[in-house]
């Protein structure tokens, strides 16, 4: 599913992978099975070294990417990468396979840890300049079969909002966009931001739900 | 706390990223004792998920590893203390220290009381405590008759909280207290942790920019600033408290 299709073209300066700082295919090749990742966390859980260095290796291009769209390419996104990975080193024994798959779980702390970083408004970042920059293939068919299924849910829920609120919600949630910058998104008031941006989470909510 | 009974909406904010720095971090604070919160956090990180596993990943630089592998072979320990108290003695001792006058010897036993001593670590440090104590002020002499002990500040990585205890500190009548990061073997000037209200303890979420092993060996420091906190980003008024940031061997107290 091109993620494109959920989303409405605008020019903009910045086209194609480059300006996205997208890797190369070689790179966005992922998709370790959820039982080999949840074994790998559940040995490093118990100080396995080795097991956790196969972790990096098997998802850290992926929560690099979650982290380096938020926080741009450069050493804040590095030192943060690094401060994830140290707390999964902590925290590895607090995943709960019931939630959902590992890597959801790996991405959602480190979409945390740069969403702090953001709040603490320590951090420069540069957001790419149109949607162009999400211009992305979604890997449809990467990931386990759970994975498939959670996002193709996501996917039909999203198609279920009006084009303009889908975009600025998919750049909301990819770039950890503040109010006042969604605000300029979508092009309303500041004033007038906060319950618009409810009222399209809700109806996600409600799509999801259906 | 933030008065927005919207607990969905607050939710899928916080989850989306678009809540500002104080609301973000009363949402993280009010977490750990809202279980409503808490469930619907959850709930959104868990539909929005999806999304980002869904693109490609970025080849990170390779050093990083290599960091990662060096600070899980060469944990950092503190070996400032020997004493191991249970929580309950330990906070009866502190209750007992803070309403005792110039006791700054024995404050320091305390911090002493406080500390975890590694015998064999084998993870950095997942808790620090500071306990923030009056600076010495030459003109006051050896008579000082306040309470020695400030605020206690308690760092929890493994929440990513930080936790702010104001003890019985004075108000200023036109200015703030600030709470300052002074990180250790570093020209870099100290990190603002905030305005401290002094009214009540006060929990934020630590910032993912400083990895634990920053917290090691640094100092915490009060300063005296404008109403609003320091207008240039680095300390302008007095220091008031300071203390060394030590791990505690406790959980959140």
């Amino acid at each position: 599913v091109p993620l494109s299709a959920l989303l409405d073209r605008r020019s903009s300066p910045l086209r194609g992978r480059e300006a996205a700082g997208i890797p190369s295919p070689a790179v966005a090749a992922q998709g370790t099975p959820n039982a080999e990742l949840a074994q790998l966390l559940s040995q490093t859980a118990r100080g396995d070294r080795a097991a956790f260095e196969m972790l990096y290796v098997h998802t850290a291009p992926k929560l690099f990417g979650v982290l380096a769209r938020i926080l741009g390419r450069g050493d804040h996104a590095n030192a943060v990468l690094e401060d994830v990975y140290m707390r999964i080193w902590q925290e590895a024994g607090t995943f709960n396979p019931e939630i959902g798959p590992p890597i959801t779980w790996m991405a959602a702390l480190a979409r945390n840890r740069a969403l702090d970083a953001i709040a603490r408004g320590r951090l420069e970042r540069r957001i790419a300049d149109g949607p162009e920059a999400l211009d992305l293939p979604i890997e449809g068919d990467a990931g386990s079969d759970q994975e498939q299924k959670e996002r193709r849910h996501l996917l039909a829920g999203l198609k279920g909002l009006e084009p303009e609120r889908r975009r600025v919600l998919l750049r909301a949630y990819y770039y950890g966009l503040s109010r006042e910058e969604i605000a300029l998104e979508a092009d309303r008031s500041a004033a007038s931001v906060k319950p618009w941006l409810r009222s399209v989470l809700a109806q996600l909510k409600g799509c999801l739900s259906q | 706390m933030t008065d927005d009974d919207d607990i969905e909406g607050l939710a899928a904010e916080y989850v989306l990223g678009s809540l500002g720095t104080l609301e973000r971090a009363e949402v993280a604070g009010r977490r750990a004792t809202d279980a409503a919160l808490d469930a619907a956090i959850t709930a959104w990180e868990a539909r929005l998920g999806p999304l980002s596993t869904a693109l490609p990943g970025i080849e990170p630089p390779g050093y990083i590893l290599g960091n990662v592998l060096r600070q899980v072979d060469t944990p950092i320990s503190v070996p400032l203390a020997s004493m191991r108290e249970g929580s309950r003695r330990r906070r009866s001792v502190r209750r007992w220290l803070a309403l005792s006058a110039g006791a700054s010897a024995l404050a320091a036993c305390l911090v002493g009381a406080l500390l975890w001593v590694f015998e064999a670590p084998v993870r950095i440090p997942a808790r620090f405590v500071s306990e923030l104590e009056k600076t010495p002020n030459p003109t006051e002499g050896l008579t000082v008759a306040l309470v020695p002990l400030g605020f206690e500040v308690f760092f929890d990585l493994r929440a990513s909280t930080v936790l702010v205890r104001p003890f019985a500190v004075p108000p200023g009548s036109s200015q703030d207290y600030q709470l300052w990061l002074i990180p250790h073997g570093t020209a870099a000037p100290p990190i603002s942790l905030g305005v401290i209200p002094l009214a009540e303890p006060t929990m934020s979420p630590w910032p993912a920019t400083y990895p634990p092993r920053d917290l090691v060996h640094a100092r915490l420091a009060v300063s005296l600033e404008p109403r609003g906190g320091s207008p240039k980003g680095i300390p302008t008024g007095p220091t008031m408290f300071e203390g060394k940031l030590v791990q505690a061997s406790y959980p959140l107290p």
